[in-house]
């Protein structure tokens, strides 16, 4: 492996947001080490992809111990994989909670705690958590996903604070709509009305993502942390 | 890998890492105590100590140990209260 190339790991790269940042941190000449549950489409030669269920601590140190086997260091982390079942929580399946709160939240834990081991020994380590407008906008039907991702924020800006002595970051980037398998699950009309009621009334594009995403992980950002960046307006 | 070089290893990092906080080295030993009120070490420190010597042994012997898990944090004696009681406890892990 080229030492002089940084190195990514990405959770959820099968689709969505995490695909469009992983083949972003590629364009820029990063290896990406892609961690999801099925495969993604991305076809790269710095591209590594590993099967993960994120739901199991041993499938998560499994993959970590892929990494192992090909760095000890680690400059980017960027916790992206989540699931959404948006519904009204007198009629939320149990397993559909359970699962939003082990993906959305836990993995990140896990993932964050084993990528620490490689982050520490980057000069400018980044961690980069995906959260989302939910927890501001607090749409009915989202109790338990905005749940989800208010935690991940706090998660972050506490990591922060613990990893700020070995130079690494930890921000947020909450995003707004999407374009994603995710976004299109929802009830088209209520996003429609979310929407609507933005500062910025549209739909993100990938260079949206993928300019704050450069400016968090730029050496020259180390001052920034325990941040979260919202789209489209939100606060 | 025998219990003294598990020994060895760990009074190099924490001599290291004493020597990163601008206290004498020469004082360390196996009785030296990891946490707690007499520990020669702060948390940090200690955190970085325990991840270190994780990813040490796994380096020398492929295995990959947790010194964190409940196990750990439950056994008698403790594994953190001396560097010999830390090795003994990383020792049995092995076999």
């Amino acid at each position: 492996m080229d030492e002089n190339l940084k190195i990514a790991v990405v959770t959820g790269t099968s689709r969505g947001v995490g695909q469009v940042i992983a083949q972003y941190l590629l364009d820029i000449g990063f290896i990406v080490f892609g961690m999801s549950r099925s495969s993604s489409s991305i076809q790269h030669d710095r591209f590594i992809e590993i099967a993960t269920d994120f739901r199991d601590v041993a499938s998560v140190q499994n993959a970590f111990a892929v990494v192992r086997s090909h760095t000890k260091i680690v400059d980017v982390l960027v916790n992206n994989a989540a699931t959404l079942t948006s519904q009204y929580l007198m009629i939320m399946p149990a397993d559909a909670a359970k699962s939003m709160i082990e993906t959305n939240l836990l993995a990140p834990i896990l993932v964050t705690k084993e990528a620490l081991r490689f982050l520490r020994k980057s000069m400018n380590g980044r961690i980069i958590n995906i959260s989302s407008m939910a927890p501001r906008i607090k749409a009915p039907g989202d109790a338990v996903y905005a749940a989800t991702k208010a935690g991940l924020e706090i998660f972050s800006e506490i990591t922060a604070r613990e990893v700020s002595a070995y130079g690494i970051t930890s921000n947020t980037i909450a995003i707004s709509a999407f374009d994603s398998d995710m976004f299109r699950s929802l009830n088209q009309e209520v996003v429609g009305q979310v929407i609507e009621s933005l500062v910025q009334p549209r739909l993100l594009s990938n260079n949206d993502i993928t300019n704050v995403l450069d400016f968090l992980i730029s050496e020259k950002s180390s001052g920034i942390t325990a941040q979260t960046i919202h789209f489209g307006g939100v606060s | 890998m025998g219990i003294e070089e598990i020994e060895q290893i760990i009074l190099k990092m924490l001599g290291d890492s004493v020597d990163e906080i601008e206290l004498v080295a020469g004082s360390l030993s196996l009785d030296s105590v990891l946490l707690g009120e007499n520990a020669v070490i702060d948390s940090l420190s200690l955190v970085n100590l325990i991840v270190d010597l994780e990813e040490e042994i796994n380096d020398r012997t492929g295995v990959m140990i947790s010194l964190t898990d409940d196990e750990a944090v439950f056994a008698e004696p403790s594994p953190y209260s001396s560097v010999k009681n830390l090795a003994l406890y990383v020792d049995q892990l092995l076999k």
